[in-house]
């Protein structure tokens, strides 16, 4: 885990606690926010950011509908605290492809079927995303191992599968 | 202005920055202060009711508690793992990945990526019935913790059976000889079952650590188990057992009978002691019957 | 016709709603935010059956922040809601019957606060027994539930002399299954806003499957005009029929209406379970015999359903059981026996299916176990004793001729043989393989007597697109999908042409609801009558301003072209000038209302287009732990023609998932009445490493000859026969029977090992 370069102060000792100005990264765009250093980063992105392409599901880390990127790695957005996000780059699914201009992933999941109600699929992408970032060309065990935390209630998985697999040709 | 979900709560977070910093606030806020390196886990049982406690001192930026480095000068060589190592850091280390291959199977088992992304390994060894306790112990680790006594290095068993309130660790260590025992053959082996393929709590977490004298005799013999419903533990009566055993099919058959006889799993809404029971009944006379297989007694 | 065709999502075209959601630019009606929202939440009970001696809401009155607490006394209009009777409180005054019983609600600045009011209202309880069985339930002396008792509804159905039946058998099988409480777990749990308008009126931005029904219940309870209730029910984050009821849309009503704000509710997961429809768990006990041909004689089979504390939809679902529980299979002497009864277990109800998943369950084992018996193949077994095209129905009444049964059973057939073929032996000992087939009938729309009627509605919009609208809602099974598809099949027109209004009761005409895997088949019904009016009406229009002749002339891409002697038609005139109403012209619009197809013969509940489906199921059972690893689960469904191959294939993979969570890990296990899973760490739904990489869909699209439905939906047939087809895999693989779902894996071990050392210790090297 990358250590925050820069010098974090969430609360000084004696003052008083409460909401303190945050800043972060999301999307490539700095973003100031007053929260206290315990709110949800789920919760600033969809309340606050209006940000609502991350869903909320379980609320303890167990379905994955809440998954964004920090620093370029996949989290729980429900399970990461404000004073963690200070000075992090934050990704959602509202950074990775427009409406005109879709990313990859997005594409194959639309060719191959990989949503139905579409709940889970922001979460589902930004985990696919991180899979074929570091493994290009990935076994089924490897897809399987990547997505164990991404629960979808639609497709069965199938369609996600073949979108992984379109994803990984059309990058090849 | 967010109101955050728990604005009854009035948590003030410190980002010490080093370990003395950590320490002293821990022993001026005693039971209202805890430390916090992932959250995950705090996160999961505030969301559970549990709330937070009014301080929380974050390990975050403790350069001390970063790294994964090996100690071959010591006496006895160990790998060093900074307690603030998050699980897939671990999953990605060279050093882990060559000579630690069990861990890394056992840490994949451990949630799930993006869990493992901001978990730690010093988070999974606090919080109680962390899945890697049991392979740790396995594996005869130790932890080095800081606590008003000063700094000091424990076996992992003393440190989850009697945690010092206040004790903060600062590295895990995994004694080389735990998987290079020199002259003599070892097999290890874990083990989690839980109620679906992945990304689910343990039924039953198990590892083993045999040592091998030459006529494939077991000299030491390590037996851990630990689930959701039970702590992490060494299964005595069992070691003791295969202490001096061979590995025979008598001894797989055996160890059946033993655990049968010894093992006093607890019952939850999903399984039964009984199926508790069976199953390290049965697993471990498997894993008796593979190092019979492997074993190089056998082969020649 | 006939046909068949493998589903590969090559051959498909992309949903409409597609980019928005891979984008995450949908706002789901629990994204919405208004401004000046209010945050509602609900106090459920504390106790699966207590009287309330009191209950206090002064403290959560006085909370700053808090601007409504409300309670019974709170209600205009029936204290009640209940898709078939309203006898579920809105608020319980005197008595609680599960603990997803309400009893207040509060409106608050945010939602910690309005946590905080509901911790400080005071209720004091007096327990009383739970009723956490059937048995329980029915035992005498037991406290009665509802008025009208403890039994919901009974339901018979008999044929033949059973007694001569079973004498004239040479096997004969009798074994009781049981059915877990399957929960639905749609990712978006329940809410939305409730926004009070200027004229009094409300609008719901809450997800169902029918926007009028909705709007029914809220208008009796509110005591207000339907009219002034608008009802915005789509898009939703998974249903699978758990929506269908009301579920938060009464209290975000009252509290909007009462505050004269905007009221958001959003349940959290754990409020979700408690309070939540799940499927009916079921006992149920058959006996079946054969005679030595194999040749099954008589079927005996008592359902006992556990309906919770409500009635919701639990009649018509025992009706569908007892329909059922012969299945395709012609059997000539049969007593069916079915309850439904009241328990202080939740609330049972609509749930993808429709108790036709249990009661098939239980067919198929009888089945795979008669044909044991026989030494017959479990599939030839079947052949001799399913249906022909033309055989009437199980209830013995008239349906619409269908040759899928014969074709689902060979289509697995050679199914099994390929997977045969593939079936890799593991390395180790103790680690078995298997294989079983199961196959099913399942019923589409809601029954003879049953109101279920359909309509739709086309129009030329203003801006020159073919509007298409219909009462049912999106919830992810890509009805957008199937309605673009078949707008583009009947009009030949390009899909920026094509307009797709759906879920606001505002806007659209009432079509009944999104269930019973009937939307498919009623857009299709739909287009079917209003094709020739609203083509005629175009081209008159035409026709009036060019003087062509409307023989002459056809719709396609853009607008409106006329016939060449040779070669391809010209166009002429776009649908954009057609739109430009001329003074004198009337606008152009094509209603149609009809009832769903049902058989003529008066069974109530009867249905008339049945689907059906067969799946192979291919497994490793692990013989240390009990584990089962699905390793194919791949199926054939005959459902007439294919209307857009994405969404078919998503149904029947989608469907396969789910039950294959149904027949190994789900339940949502109550102990006294109390969940004991009450979010997804301990409610287990399948993650993608339980399920086979990759499904075979199969579709059998051959029609009987004639026949005029058009193709049938396929919501619901994709789960129907995935758990006995593991089950016996299970069997195949180590011999042992599962009557209990979710397959325990402690009894494969147990029955497996027969005690003991386990048997494959001396057997074989490692
Ligand atoms: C969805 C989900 C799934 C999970 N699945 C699993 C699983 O399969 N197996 C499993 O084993 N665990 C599981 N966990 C539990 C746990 O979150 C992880 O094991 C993780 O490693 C904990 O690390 P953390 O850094 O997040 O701990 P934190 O939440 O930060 O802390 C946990 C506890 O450890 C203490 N602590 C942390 N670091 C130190 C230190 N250096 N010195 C002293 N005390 C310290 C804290 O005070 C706290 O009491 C899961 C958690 C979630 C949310
Ligand atoms: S909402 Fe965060 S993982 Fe489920
Ligand atoms: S598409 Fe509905 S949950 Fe995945």
């Amino acid at each position: 885990m990358a250590v925050n370069k820069q010098s974090v102060t969430v609360q000084e000792p004696g003052s008083v606690p409460g909401e303190r100005t945050l800043s972060f990264s999301v999307n490539g765009r700095w973003q100031k926010v007053n929260a206290t250093p315990t709110t949800r980063l789920v919760t600033i992105l969809r309340e606050e950011l209006q940000l609502t392409g991350t869903k909320i599901s379980c609320e303890i880390g167990r379905c994955g509908a809440c998954s964004v990127w920090m620093d370029g790695e996949l989290i729980n957005s429900c399970l990461t605290l404000a004073y963690q996000v200070e000075g992090r780059e934050i990704t959602t699914i509202e950074g990775v492809g427009t409406l005109d201009k879709l990313d990859p992933v997005q594409e194959a999941f639309l060719q191959e079927g990989g949503f139905q109600c579409g709940y889970c699929t922001p979460g589902m992408i930004m985990a696919v995303k991180a899979l074929v970032k570091e493994r290009p060309d990935p076994s089924e065990e490897e897809v399987e191992e990547a997505l164990a935390g991404n629960l979808c209630r639609c497709t069965g998985y199938t369609g996600i599968h073949r979108a992984v697999q379109r994803v990984v040709k059309d990058l090849s | 202005m967010v109101q955050s979900q728990h604005v009854a709560e009035r948590t003030v977070v410190w980002q010490v920055k080093s370990v003395e910093e950590a320490l002293h606030k821990k022993l001026e806020y005693k039971d209202q202060a805890m430390y916090i390196a992932g959250g995950t886990y705090l996160q999961l049982q505030r969301e559970k009711g549990i709330p937070f406690p009014p301080n929380l001192i974050s390990l975050a930026l403790l350069p001390e508690l970063q790294g994964i480095s090996l100690e071959e000068e010591a006496e006895s060589p160990f790998l060093q793992v900074g307690a603030q190592t998050s699980l897939n850091t671990c999953l990605r280390d060279p050093l882990i990945i060559s000579m630690f291959p069990l861990l890394v199977q056992a840490i994949k088992q451990v949630a799930a990526p993006a869990v493992r992304n901001r978990g730690t390994i010093g988070g999974n060894l606090s919080f109680g019935s962390g899945d890697l306790v049991p392979l740790l112990l396995a594996y005869d680790a130790s932890v080095s913790v800081l606590d008003d006594t000063g700094q000091k290095n424990i076996p992992l068993h003393e440190y989850i059976n009697q945690p010092s309130e206040n004790s903060l660790i600062i590295h895990v260590l995994l004694p080389l000889a735990s998987v290079n025992a020199g002259e003599e053959e070892t097999f290890s082996f874990y083990k989690k079952i839980g109620r679906r393929e992945a990304f689910t709590t343990s039924q039953l977490s198990v590892a083993g650590r045999f040592q091998l004298s030459k006529d494939a005799k077991i000299i030491k013999a390590l037996l851990t188990v630990g689930s959701s419903e039970e702590y992490p533990r060494h299964l005595e009566t069992i070691e003791n057992w295969l202490q001096g055993a061979v590995l025979t099919e008598e001894t797989a058959a055996g160890i059946h009978e033993v655990v049968m006889k010894s093992y006093q799993p607890g019952t939850d809404a999903f399984s039964s002691a009984k199926y508790r029971k069976r199953i390290l009944a049965n697993i471990l006379t498997a894993e008796v019957m593979r190092a019979q297989e492997n074993a190089s007694y056998y082969k020649e | 016709m006939e046909a068949k065709s493998p589903l590969t999502a090559q051959t498909t075209s992309i949903r409409p709603d597609g980019v928005e959601k891979v984008t995450g630019q949908l706002s789901y009606l629990t994204d919405l935010s208004f401004s000046a929202t209010l945050y509602g939440k609900v106090l459920r009970s504390a106790f699966p059956h207590a009287k309330v001696l009191s209950l206090c809401t002064k403290e959560a009155e006085n909370l700053p922040g808090v601007h409504a607490v409300l309670t019974a006394k709170d209600v205009p209009g029936v204290n009640g809601y209940g898709i078939i009777e309203p006898d579920q409180p809105v608020f319980c005054e005197d008595r609680v019957r599960s603990v997803g019983d309400a009893l207040a609600a509060v409106a608050a600045d945010s939602k910690e606060i309005a946590e905080r009011a509901l911790r400080l209202i005071k209720v004091e309880y007096e327990e009383l027994p739970v009723l956490d069985t059937p048995e329980k339930s029915l035992q005498e002396g037991a406290p009665l539930l509802h008025e009208k008792g403890n039994q919901l509804h009974e339901r018979t159905h008999a044929n033949g002399d059973i007694e001569a039946g079973f004498a004239a058998a040479a096997v004969i099988e009798e074994e009781t299954y049981q059915l877990p409480r399957q929960m639905h777990a749609y990712m978006e749990t329940e809410g939305g806003t409730v926004v009070p308008e200027a004229d009094g009126g409300i609008t719901v931005y809450m997800g169902t499957q029918h926007g009028f029904k909705d709007r029914f219940q809220l208008a009796r309870l509110l005591n207000m005009d339907e009219d002034n209730i608008r009802v915005v029910s789509s898009p939703m984050g998974g249903s699978f029929g758990g929506k269908d009821e009301l579920n938060v849309q009464p209290y975000a009503a009252l509290l909007a209406l009462k505050t004269k704000r905007p009221v958001k509710i959003h349940q959290s997961r754990e409020e979700s379970v408690k309070a939540g429809l799940k499927r009916h768990p079921m006992k149920i006990t058959m006996k079946t015999g054969a005679d030595q041909d194999g040749n099954l004689l008589a079927h005996q089979v008592e359902i006992v359903a556990d309906t919770g504390a409500y009635s919701t939809l639990g009649p018509a679902i025992l009706d569908f059981a007892v329909e059922h529980a012969a299945g395709l299979y012609i059997i000539p002497h049969l007593k069916i026996h079915g309850l439904s009864v009241f328990t202080n277990n939740g609330v049972a109800g609509e749930f993808r299916g429709f108790g036709g998943n249990q009661i098939t369950f239980a067919l198929e084992g009888q089945m795979d176990r008669l044909a044991k018996k026989l030494a017959l193949d479990p599939l030839e077994f079947r052949r001799r004793n399913v249906r022909a095209a033309t055989d009437p129905g199980p209830l013995g009444h008239r349906i619409a001729p269908h040759p899928g049964a014969e074709l689902v059973v060979e289509e697995v057939e050679k199914m099994r043989t390929e997977v045969k073929k593939e079936q890799a032996s593991p390395q180790e000992p103790w680690v078995k393989t298997g294989i079983g087939t199961a196959i099913c009938m399942h019923g589409g729309g809601l029954g003879y007597n049953r109101l279920d009627s359909a309509g739709g509605q086309l129009a030329l919009s203003e801006d020159g697109r073919l509007e298409i609208s219909f009462g049912f809602e999106e919830v992810g099974q890509g009805i957008v999908s199937v309605i673009e598809t078949l707008m583009i099949d009947t009009f030949s027109c390009a899909k920026e042409d094509i307009k797709t209004v759906i879920g606001d009761t505002e806007v659209v005409p009432k079509t009944g609801s999104t269930t019973a895997s009937r939307g498919t088949s009623m857009v299709w019904h739909a287009l079917e009558r209003m094709k020739g009016p609203f083509t005629l009406q175009l081209l008159e229009r035409v026709s009036k301003r060019t003087g062509q002749s409307t023989d002459a002339m056809l719709l396609a891409k853009n607008g409106v072209y006329v016939r060449a002697e040779e070669g391809a038609p010209h166009y002429i005139y776009s649908y954009k000038e057609l739109a430009q109403q001329e003074p004198g012209e009337d606008p152009i619009v094509v209603t149609t209302e009809f009832e769903f197809p049902t058989t003529p013969d008066p069974v109530d509940g009867g249905h008339f287009l049945y689907t059906f489906s067969s799946v192979l199921a291919a497994v490793q059972v692990n013989l240390l732990t009990g584990q089962v690893k699905v390793t194919s689960l791949d199926q054939a469904v005959a459902a007439g023609p294919v209307v857009s191959r994405l969404g078919y294939l998503g149904q029947i993979e989608g469907g396969s998932g789910m039950a294959l969570g149904y027949t190994l890990m789900e339940d949502a296990v109550m102990e006294e009445g109390e969940y004991q899973t009450v979010n997804f760490d301990s409610y287990l739904i399948p993650g993608i490493g339980d399920m086979p990489a990759s499904i075979e869909v199969e579709a059998v699209e051959t029609l009987a000859e004639g026949d005029s439905y058009g193709p049938r939906g396929v919501g619901e047939i994709g789960t129907v026969a995935v758990a006995p087809a593991i089950t016996k895999a299970i069997h195949d693989a180590c011999g042992v029977w599962v009557s209990k779902l979710p397959v325990s894996r402690e009894t494969i071990i147990e029955s497996a090992n027969k005690g003991g050392a386990p048997k494959w210790l001396s057997t074989s090297k490692v």
